[in-house]
Formats: C-alpha cells, structure tokens, sequence
C-alpha cells in the first residue's frame, strides 16, 4: 500500500552508465537531472537542498529532488556500475558490485558519501521487500544520515527512513521523517510528504484524517508529471479511506474513475488502484468484485513489493472465503517465498 | 490443433482504461476459467473497456469453454466444455452473421468441430468412432467451405486488386484480413480432408478420394502462396499427404522445401511437422535408416525453444527421434554395446520428457517405454491413502514419525537381507517401506500447503528436509534435488537448509549416473551450481564437506587438478580434506601414466612429483586407527612413484608406515582385491631390489624379505588362471627390471647385475614353481643381453655368466610338449647369445617342428646361422650364409624347418601388420648376401646383394622409417666400397 513514489523504470541508464563509465572527459563531473539531459562541470558545493555546479564557468544549481544521480570523476568502475544496478532496482547485482569497491581509493569526500549511501539505500530497499533485517537497515539509514548531514541524498534517506518505520509499526516516527520532507526545496517533496504521512494515518486506521490530507494534495494545482502522478495515488489512497470508512459504493465510483484513464505502463500505480478496487469490493461485501480486482494486481502488476504483496494477504482470505483452499494455498506460498519479512 | 490461440491473435490489448482482453488471458492461464466467466458477465459495467471486446462476449465465453476443456483432465468435463463451447459459437454465428468478427466464430466453430472429431478418434477405435469422427471432420469441412465461399464473395466485391493502401489504408486493411482468412479457410479444408481421410483404417486406400482432395488444396496453397505464411506453412501438410499417397520422392521434397522457408517463428510448427515427416520415412526404410532419422531430428529437438517445448507436435518430434534410437539400440551388427546402451537411454529421456505432456501421444509414449522397461508413473502400484492432516502442525508430528519407522523399517530390511531370511518376509517389509515413504511424501506435500504466517520456519524447514529425504529414498530424484535445493536457498545458515542441499546434490549425482549424454550435462551444471552455493554459505561446516567433495570429484572427472586442489587447500583440515588429497594424488598419478604413454617423459615426471605431493599430504593427515582401504591404495601408489623416482628407500618405508603402509598393515585389510595385493608385492619386490642395488647393507635380510614377497605373490596366483597372472607378473617385473638396468649408470649398473643375480639365484634355489623359475631364466637372459656391449654377438665375463645361468634355469624346466614351446624358445635365445650354435638350433627346430608360423622363432633361428657362420672358417662360411638366407632343417616333407630370411621376407611382404620384421628380414637377406658372396670370394653374389637393397628402395622408398633406412644406406656403402664401385649408398 505505500508507494515507493519515485519513479523506478531506469532500464535504460544501467546501459548509458556503463557506456559512459570511462573517463572520456577528464576533469569533469556528471550530473543527470531527472528527465533531462547529462550535465558535465565540476561540482562546487553539495547540501541537502541540492548541488551547484559550474559548467562552462557558470554556476548552476539543481534542486536534490531533482537530480536522478551523479557520476563523480575516477568513480571505480564497480562503484558506477553498483550505482546503475541500484537505480534499476536490482539490489542483488547492486551489493555485488559495491562489495567490490575498494572504499579506501576513493579520495573524494562527495564520492564516499554516495558511496555510503548506496550501499545503505539497497540494504533499505532490500528490507523493505523483505528480505532483509528492517531494524539493522533503520539503524544504517541513520547512520548515513548523521554522517552526512549535507549529502544530497537527505531527503531520499528521510523517506527510507520513514518507509522503514512504517514496516516497523513505528507510526509516530515515519510521521516525524516523512514530515521532515516538506522541507525539501522540490515542490513534488513536499507533495509526497503529504501523501506519505496520509498514508500513515491510513495505517493507523485514522480514515477521517487521512482522507481529509489526500483531499488537500487532490485538489492543488499541478504541473509536472510526478505531481500529477501523486495526485493519483491520493485518489486511490482517497477511495480506501472512503472504504475503510463503510462507503464502498462511493469509493469504487472514485476508483472507476481512475481505471477509465488507467495507464497500464505505470504498473506501480495501476497496482494501488487496483488494490483499492478490492478494497472498495471487500467494503460492498461483494468477494467476487474484490477477487477479480486483487487478481489484476497479482497476475498483471506484480512487480512492486508493496502492492503486490498486499494483494496476495488479501486474495489468501478471499480464496479462503469462496471456498478455495488450494488457490488460497498457492497465494500464501507465493508471498512466503517471495517476501519472507512481509509475510506475517 | 491450435486453436487456444486463435481468437488472441486477432485482438488488440486496450492502451489506456480496463485491460479487460490482458487480464482475461492472465485468468485463462492461470487456470482460473470460473472467474474468467464471471469477468465476462461483469464487463459491461466495468469503465473504460474496449467496445470490440463487449461485442463479443459470447465469443470470449466460448473461447474460455474451449481453454477450460483443454486443461481438463477429465474426458467427460472436457466433452462437456467442448458441446458448451460448440453451442456457444453456433448461437454467436447464427445470430451475427454480418458482425465484424463473424468469420472468426466461424472459423473458431469449424475448429472447435475439428477438435470434436479428433475426440472421437482418441481411444480405442470402432467402426462407429471412425464413422461419427468422419462426420465431424465433414461438418467442420464444410464450415471451412462456407467461410471460404463468403469470403470469397466479399473480396471479389472489394475489388480487391484496385485498392490503394495509401488512399484507402482502411479499406486496404479490411482486404488483407480477409485475404488472410480466406487462405486460413482453404488450409482449414484441406486440413479437415486430410484428417477425415486419416479416419479409415488404411487411409491410402480407402481414404485415396479425400486424400487426393486435401493434396490439391496443399498444392495450390503451398505453390501460389508460398509468400504468405499459410501457403509456406502449407508444405508440411502436403508432404504428408503425398507421404501417405506412397509418393516417397515427392514428400521428401515437400519436406525439405517446408525446412527451406528460413527461420520465421510461425513456421517453426510446420518445420518440426517436416522433420518429423522426414524421420517417419527414413524408419519406414528396410532396413531403417535410423541414422539419418536421428541426424535429422535431432539437432531440432535440441534447439527446440522453451515456448515448443509442451507442444504436441514437439512430443511427436521426441517418439519418433526415440523410435529411431531405439532402432539404433536393437542394431548389434553396427553398433557397440556402449552405443547401443547410450542410444536406449537416449531414447528414454526423450520419451520421459514426452510423457510429462499430456496429450494424443500419451498412450504410445507409455507402450513405447514400458518396452524399454520403464513403467507409467500412472500404473505404478496405487498410492497409499493418508488422512488429510487438519494442519501444518499434525501433519508435520505424523511425517516425523513416519520418517523414523522408515528408517527402522530400512534397518530391518538390511538385516534380512543380510540374513538371507525368506524372501516373502523380505518383500513385506520392502513394501511397508514403500508405504511408509509414499505416505510421508503425501502428508508432508499436503501440510506445506497448509502453513501460513503463524506457522513455526524452523518446523516448516525440517519438514522440507523430511520431504527431501522421503523424496530421495524412493528415487523420486527430480523432486528430491528440487525441494532440497529449494530448502538450502531459502533457509541459508541453517542446518535444515545445509542438509537439503547434501541431499539435493546427492538426487542430483544419481540423476547424472541414470541420464543419457543428453541430461547429464544439464544436471552437471546443476550439481555444480548447488555445491558452488553450500561451499559459499556454509564454508565451515563439515556437512558442506560433502559438497565439496563432489566439486573435487567433479573438476578431476574434467582433469582440472588445479581447480581441484584449490577446492581442497581451502577446506578445513580433517579426513574428508586428506581424502581428497589423496584421490587427487591418485588422479595425479593416472595421468603421468597416461602422459608417458604419449612418451610425454618430462610431463609425466612432473605430474608424477605432483601426484607424490598430494598423496603424502593426505596420508600424513590420517589420524585415528582405523585406514581404510583407499588409503592404503594410495600409499601404494606414493610406494610405486617413489620406486620410479630412485627413492626404493623411501618407498619400503612407506611401505612399512606403521599408520598408513599396506606392508606393515596387511593384516588388517579388510578383503583387499587380489589386484591390489599383486601390485602390492611386485612394488615390494621393486622396491627392496631397488634398495639392495643403492646400499650393501643388509643383503640378506633384504634377500629374504624378497623371496617372501615371491612367496606372497605366489600364493595370491591360485586357481585356473593363477599361473597365467603370476608368469604375466612376473614377466612384467622382468621388463621393468631391465628398464632400470637400462637406464642406470655403468658403475650402478654392474652392481644391479650383481645383486640380481645372486637374488635370482636365491629365489630360484628356493622354488620349484615352473612360473618363478621361468620368469628368474628370462630375468637372467635379459640381464645377459643387456651387459653385452654393443656390437657383440657373443657373450663374455659376467655377461656369460648370467646367460649360463639363465640356460640352466631353462634347461631344468625343459618341456617337448607345446606347453613348453616358450621355454625352449628362451633356451634357444639364449644358447646363441653364449655362442652355442648348434645347441640353439636344435631347440629352435624343436620349437618350429610344433609351430613353423612361430616368426620370432624362425628370426631366432636365421639369426643363429647368420652369426654362427661369423664365426666359422671362410670355406665353410659361405654355406652357412646361405642356410640363414635360405634355411635348413628339413623336416619329413622335405622343406626347410628352418625358413631363413629369404622365406621370413616373402612371408612377411604383404601383410602390414608384419611390416618392420619384413624390412629387418631384408636387411638381413642383403647382409648376409654380401657376407656370403665376399667369403666365398664371389662377386656376382656381391653385386646381387647390391640388388637386394636398390631393388627394395624402388618399391619402397621409405624404407621402412629413418632408422632402416641409415642402416640399409650404411650397409650398401659397405658393399658398394668391398665391390669397388662408388660409395653412393640410397642416395
């Protein structure tokens, strides 16, 4: 249920980063804004609201929720590919290659910081999907943290941080880093930080609350993509809430709503919507509707943790229900073996 | 029959809104075909769904029908699936006729009606299945006909010819799909005809009328469409309608232009149809040319993608590739048994591989591998029951108690069988144990099925373990090495999960014994790649030992000692490390073996100095009391190294190693192999005469200690074939005694003699055994020759004292009958090596009297009148040239006994297996002319004797290698200068 909100279809820069891993520009930096093209200069200064860099003698800044990554000059070669690897989602190659890292040859304080936090970030992520410890992995994120306090990763180690609490149970705390986000410069940030503590609320079954912030992120006025991304997923976070609260029949107008202009390449959010669709079924006591709406998730959009295995929790009692012990079987099978931690 | 696949193809996944067509395929597919339907009635309510797939509910309720019959295991589920299905589209078509995807019903409905006829020819077959299975496929002809007609009707009003794509793209559109379903049509006919034709008993007879119209439709799809896919398609069909028709040259070349379409995905079906086509007519040869049938499908079934792999056509493909192993398994004239063996198991992998398919093929795969004595899983004894187990907890209580009565039951059974107790009493507890197991297996795959969130790991991995151990000890080794390698992934540092992966490498090695060629390699890959992980996971554990053990085992069956003795170096010390070390050594040791055979000698000494290495790490390593019987066998083999390596001192210690030396420890040899002991008491033998000849203490103890190896090698050659293996041993021995004597230095080698000789004389002073005395007289003989210096021909000093004794042995053993031809033939050697011409040739006549072909005899024999008359006056030396040359002797028929060099060469000429004596012969032919014509002062002999060798260079200009060749170049200058012409030799 909660999203990882970035945007994580990368395929593609694994194989630029390799491409470009060697040194055919001496003496520069890469920064790669999201969406946007590389930029080459040499970085001036780094803080947790983002990095300025002087291109053709020129500083420019960009803001941290802006920027995808950066290829710091005499990167070692497993450090880029270890970074790619991550970017991609693909944490057991990730570890490998950051095992690999000789971390006493990097002679740049901006470079073993990324360093650090990548090997933090796929310890997180891989927690997060179960497999993995949650509470060794909090306490490396905050190890990171307070060891670099000017790191350009702040505000993604925060989110981790409060992704990680939520796993935890630990509400009050993902509370206090989600909301540390809306002090990022990135107005999307700030949008998610809305948007992540709603979700806490929802978690904690304050329906009322959560659905009156989700109406607030709702109705601001957009411009980018992501903005108009999370916006979706509040109305799908939304219809939960309306469904928790007794209101399926409303909840699932709400969700038809966004299945009219679903977009199945973006199947992290076809996925929440989705599960809200079941949500919204299971409220109006129709198992059959909730089934088939579970199923979407589990049989088309099945490549985020998150969702994914909350729809196998909620189709293992459905099956149940409907008197199908042996699919209900296979569901819980298939969240053990795929997500260990999130089973329980 | 594909038609599962048929309404997918033609419709589009929806960019944007409900996926509705995606998630109905995902349901299909998962089987889920009950929730499909009910998707199906909730569609019009759904948001955003494509308008096409709401027209066309029905259709997709019938397609949902059809998959759902397919997967049916039941024949009367899926029979009614399928007359739902039938009814479905029949309604849809009657009630649509103009609708967009009409055609598409219909066609879906004659290939349902297809499916329906196909139906009623599975099982077996009656008169009235034949007649209804007709019916159907006529039914389905003409849906075919009626599609084709309207079809046709609507492209002649299109005026098809005159649309421009680029004016009227949809319009253009339109006509290629119904260009496309017409062409589906025509190859739906045909293929309906062919099939109703098939429904006869003999379809070339009574099915001709219908074959030959299938063939017309495939001939003019294939000839005038051969640029679409259907006409290119259309090939195979054709092919095996000619095939039937008995057009055999026809349907090979249908066949082979089907395989020429290129590579094209839709063309793969109807290519592995060619191929199969193509096999089926090598096996229809008399007799099958199996060969050709296994070169043709083979490489296909090899290549066969993961998509075909459940095909039905790919299941044909693997029988009938297995019908032409099988052919070549029962061809004993052509093939070796080890062929023949490789071939049937070859076959039984395809036809295992086959029968996890189900399908039309499935009853001939069963016939077909219960003839190679393989059973139907199917029709193997019923499966023992087993209340279900309420839960997780129950059914992991009762399976541990069921492990532990196996194990009691398989201990009981030991037992019995140990105590040969009847076999009715043997065969009950062999069935409980069956029992046990199967029902272990049963309730433990229900429980795992059952647990749930709350249930305890570490329980639900022993009870992975359990299943893995129950699984491997009824050979069920595929599910065995899955689960247990399933087990050691998913519970890493664990000892549940270190067990499953010993047990799954285990199921994985019997897997490997059991598999042809084909699987083993894949299993291999397996195997390594489980040992590669338990090493990793689990690097200090003993259990992972095992997995280590096999990786070692494995990169030395591959001859990688480097791998292997990395692996090794980084276990941790203990028996199962020193083990390794010595099985390497071993390996080590085999391979010198085999590298100086190659007389590779530096290689060899190199592996061999490696082999010593490894060998005295591992016995060093042994602790405790007990050794096993491998480790004796390797130091044995450190024994024998340091024998060849010039260390007889160190190898007698070894020997006598308190801990480890198989002398010291004979006693405790638990059944050694009579191989083993042999070897044991030559090395011995090889070892203590080594030492005698390196030091002068202790000579006679060290006799004794030899003639009490004799002794022991002596008593271990009993029986039949005792005497042959003690004489071979000891030849054996003979000939590595010379070797050494060969290679030692004058000063060492006098010495050697020495020692040999009074060891000789002891053993042969001390036995009557004929096999030990004959090997002491050739041991003395071949000592004699080797200490004669180069050049002479007669023996002197200690050399004749060597070959007296060597006469005397062979005196005393004497034996006129054919039992003693051997002896008398060393006894003749050996009489002329001392200069006792005359006493020679009276033994080799003797010897030749019982066999004239004996070539080593009669070489013997023209040698000893060659040298005898090197030694006799000129007057009389001339004559004896000429018996060398000639022969003499003659027996009662009046012919030569004796043949001479003349006749050996004659004899020896055409035969290639004779070639290097025919060469000697020759020389010795020109030699002793020469000697013969320049002691009887003759030069016409001399020149004759020129011709000898320049008359053999013009036939064979090699003359016989490069070493012939310089002594023939040699011995012609010689004559040419005592004839006074040029000294110009072969030139």
């Amino acid at each position: 249920m909660f999203a990882i909100a970035r945007l994580s279809i990368r395929c593609s820069a694994v194989l630029l980063g390799l491409l470009i891993a060697s040194p055919v520009m001496a003496q520069t930096d890469r920064l790669y804004p999201e969406g946007g093209e590389v930029v080459l200069g040499k970085i001036k200064s780094i803080s947790k609201n983002g990095i300025v860099m002087t291109v053709s003698g020129k500083d420019q800044t960009f803001n941290a929720g802006t920027i995808e990554k950066v290829l710091f000059q005499g990167d070692p070669n497993e450090l880029t590919q270890g970074r790619e690897f991550a970017l991609d989602n693909q944490f057991d190659q990730a570890i490998a290659e950051l095992k690999a890292v000789d971390a006493g040859k990097l002679n740049r304080d901006p470079q073993k910081a990324d360093f650090a936090y990548y090997v933090m970030y796929c310890q997180a992520q891989q927690a997060l999907s179960g497999n993995g410890d949650l509470r060794a992995a909090a306490s490396a994120a905050l190890g990171f943290i307070q060891k670099n306090t000017d790191s350009w990763h702040f505000y993604d180690t925060a989110k981790l941080l409060g992704d990680l609490a939520v796993k935890l149970g630990s509400y009050d705390q993902a509370s206090k880093y989600y909301g540390s986000l809306r002090s990022a410069p990135s107005t999307e940030t700030k949008i998610e930080s809305l948007y992540l503590n709603a979700l806490v609320k929802l978690a904690q079954d304050k329906d009322s609350d959560a659905a009156s912030d989700l109406k607030k992120i709702i109705g601001l006025g957009v411009q980018s993509p992501e903005g108009a991304r999370l916006q979706t997923l509040a109305k799908a976070a939304l219809a939960i809430a309306t469904a928790k609260q007794g209101n399926g029949k409303e909840a699932l107008e709400m969700v038809n709503e966004l299945i009219a202009k679903l977009n199945p390449a973006d199947t992290e959010t076809a996925a929440e919507i989705y599960n809200a669709q079941g949500a919204s079924y299971a409220a109006m006591g129709d198992t059959e509707g909730a089934l088939l709406a579970y199923l979407h998730t589990q049989l088309m959009f099945s490549t985020h943790p998150g969702p994914h295995s909350e729809a196998l929790k909620q189709l293992a009692d459905l099956w149940t229900k409907v008197g199908k012990p042996d699919r209900a079987a296979e569901a819980r099978s298939e969240l053990q073996q795929r997500y260990p931690g999130l089973s329980g | 029959m594909t038609i599962s696949t048929f309404l997918y193809s033609s419709t589009n996944v929806a960019a944007e809104g409900e996926p509705a067509n995606e998630f109905l395929k995902r349901l299909r597919a998962a089987g889920y075909y009950d929730l499909a339907n009910a998707y199906l009635d909730r569609l019009p309510n759904i948001p955003g769904v494509n308008q096409r797939i709401l027209s066309s509910i029905p259709l997709e309720k019938a397609q949902t029908s059809i998959d759902a019959a397919i997967a049916s295991r039941s024949n009367s589920q899926r029979d009614q699936a399928f007359e739902k299905a039938e009814a479905e589209l029949q309604a849809y078509v009657d009630a649509n006729s103009s609708h967009e995807r009409a055609s598409e019903a219909r066609s879906m409905l004659g290939k349902l009606q297809m499916v329906r006829a196909a139906q009623h020819m599975s099982g077996e077959l009656d008169s009235s299945k034949r007649t209804k299975a007709r019916e159907a496929y006529a039914k389905a002809a003409k849906t075919f006909e009626s599609i084709q007609s309207d079809l046709k009707t609507k492209l002649e009003g299109m005026q098809g010819a005159k649309i421009d794509p680029l004016k009227d793209p949809e319009k253009a559109t339109l006509r290629d799909q119904y260009r496309f379903e017409y062409l589906m049509a025509r190859q739906n006919t045909g293929e309906a005809q062919l099939m109703a034709a098939k429904t006869f008993k003999n379809p070339s007879k009574d099915g001709k009328a219908l074959l030959e119209k299938s063939l017309a439709e495939m001939v003019e799809l294939s000839e005038k469409y051969d640029n679409y896919i259907i006409g290119a398609s259309a090939f195979h069909k054709r092919g095996d309608i000619e095939r039937l028709l008995g057009q055999k040259d026809k349907a090979i070349e249908s066949y082979t232009r089907m395989l020429e379409q290129g590579e094209v995905d839709s063309l793969r079906e109807p290519q592995i149809g060619a191929t199969i086509g193509l096999i089926k007519l090598a096996l229809e040869e008399d007799p099958p040319k199996y060969q050709d049938a296994i070169k043709q499908g083979e490489e296909f079934e090899k290549s066969l993608r993961p998509n075909e792999k459940r095909l039905a056509i790919s299941q044909e493909l693997r029988i009938e590739l297995a019908k032409a192993f099988i052919a070549k398994s029962k061809d004993e004239k052509n093939n070796k048994p080890n062929e023949r063996t490789r071939a049937t198991s070859d076959a039984r992998q395809l036809l295992l591989s086959a029968r996890k398919v189900d399908g039309p093929h499935t009853a001939e795969t069963k016939t077909l591998l219960a003839d190679l004595g393989v059973q139907s899983s199917d029709e193997t004894v019923e499966l023992p029951t087993a209340d279900d187990p309420a839960n997780f907890d129950e059914a992991f209580l009762s399976a541990n108690q069921l492990v532990q009565t196996s194990q009691l039951l398989g201990e009981q059974l030991e037992k019995l069988r140990a105590d040969k107790a009847p076999a009715n009493q043997i065969k009950e507890v062999e069935e409980s144990l069956v029992e046990a197991r199967q029902t272990g297996v049963i309730i433990l795959r229900r429980g795992l099925s059952m647990i749930n969130s709350e249930s305890d790991t570490m329980q639900v991995n022993e009870a992975r373990k359990f299943l893995t151990y129950l699984l491997q000890q009824e050979e069920n080794f595929r599910d065995s090495f899955v689960t247990g390698r399933f087990l050691a992934q998913n519970a890493p540092g664990t000892d549940a999960g270190l067990v499953g992966g010993v047990l799954a490498l285990g199921s994985a090695q019997k897997l490997i014994t059991q598999s042809g060629d084909r699987e083993a390699e894949y299993w291999l890959k397996e195997l390594q790649s489980v040992g590669d992980y338990l090493v990793r996971i689990w690097p200090d554990d003993p259990k992972a030992a095992a997995a280590q053990d096999i990786m070692v085992r494995l990169a030395l069956s591959n001859d990688d000692f480097d791998a292997s003795r990395k692996l090794i170096d980084e276990m941790a010390d203990g028996p199962q490390k020193f083990m390794l070390a010595r099985l390497l050594g071993q390996s080590l040791w085999n391979d010198s073996i085999r590298l100086l055979s190659e007389e590779k000698t530096e290689e060899s000494q190199t592996q061999m100095k490696a082999a010593a290495k490894e060998l005295q790490k591992g016995l060093n390593g042994i602790s405790g009391g007990l050794v096993s019987m491998e480790a004796f066998q390797a130091a044995l083999t450190l024994a024998k190294i340091q024998v060849r390596t010039d260390a007889p001192d160190k190898a007698v210690k070894t020997l006598d190693n308190p801990k480890y030396g198989p002398i010291a420890n004979r006693s405790k040899m638990d059944q050694p192999p009579a191989s083993l002991i042999s070897d044991l008491y030559r090395t011995e033998l090889q070892a203590v005469v080594g030492l005698m000849t390196t030091s002068d203490k202790g000579t006679d103890k060290l006799l004794d200690r030899a003639a009490g190896a004799i002794d022991e090698l002596r008593s271990n050659a009993k029986g039949a074939d005792g005497e042959k293996l003690l004489v071979s041993t000891f030849v054996s021995l003979a000939n590595d005694i010379r070797q050494q004597l060969d290679t030692a230095p004058p000063a060492k080698k006098s010495k050697l003699i020495d020692a040999f000789q009074v060891f000789l004389t002891r053993i042969a002073d001390s036995t009557d055994d004929k096999a030990t005395l004959q090997w002491v007289g050739q041991t003395l003989m071949e000592l004699g020759e080797a200490s004669m210096p180069a050049g002479k021909t007669k023996a002197e000093g200690q050399a004749a004292a060597l070959l007296k004794a060597a006469a005397d042995t062979f005196t005393s053993l004497k034996d006129p009958s054919e039992t003693g031809l051997a002896n008398r033939f060393l006894l003749g050697k050996t009489q002329r090596l001392r200069g006792e011409y005359s006493s020679a040739l009276n033994e080799l006549e003797s010897v030749l009297k019982q066999k004239s072909m004996m070539l080593d005899a009669q070489k013997e024999a023209a040698l000893t009148y060659e040298q005898w008359a090197g030694e006799l006056e000129p007057k009389f030396a001339g004559r004896a040239y000429k018996s060398a040359l000639s022969g003499g002797r003659p027996g009662p028929d009046k012919k030569n006994t004796i043949w001479g060099w003349g006749r050996i060469s004659q004899l020896t000429q055409r035969n290639e297996q004779f070639r290097d004596i025919f060469f000697e012969s020759r020389y010795h032919v020109a030699l002793c002319r020469y000697l013969q014509g320049k002691a009887m002062n003759n030069n016409a002999i001399i020149e004759q004797s020129i011709r000898d060798i320049t008359g053999l260079v013009v036939l064979y200009p090699e003359m016989g290698g490069d070493e012939q060749k310089r002594k023939f170049d040699a011995l012609l200058k010689q004559i040419q200068r005592a004839a006074g012409q040029p000294v110009v030799g072969l030139k």
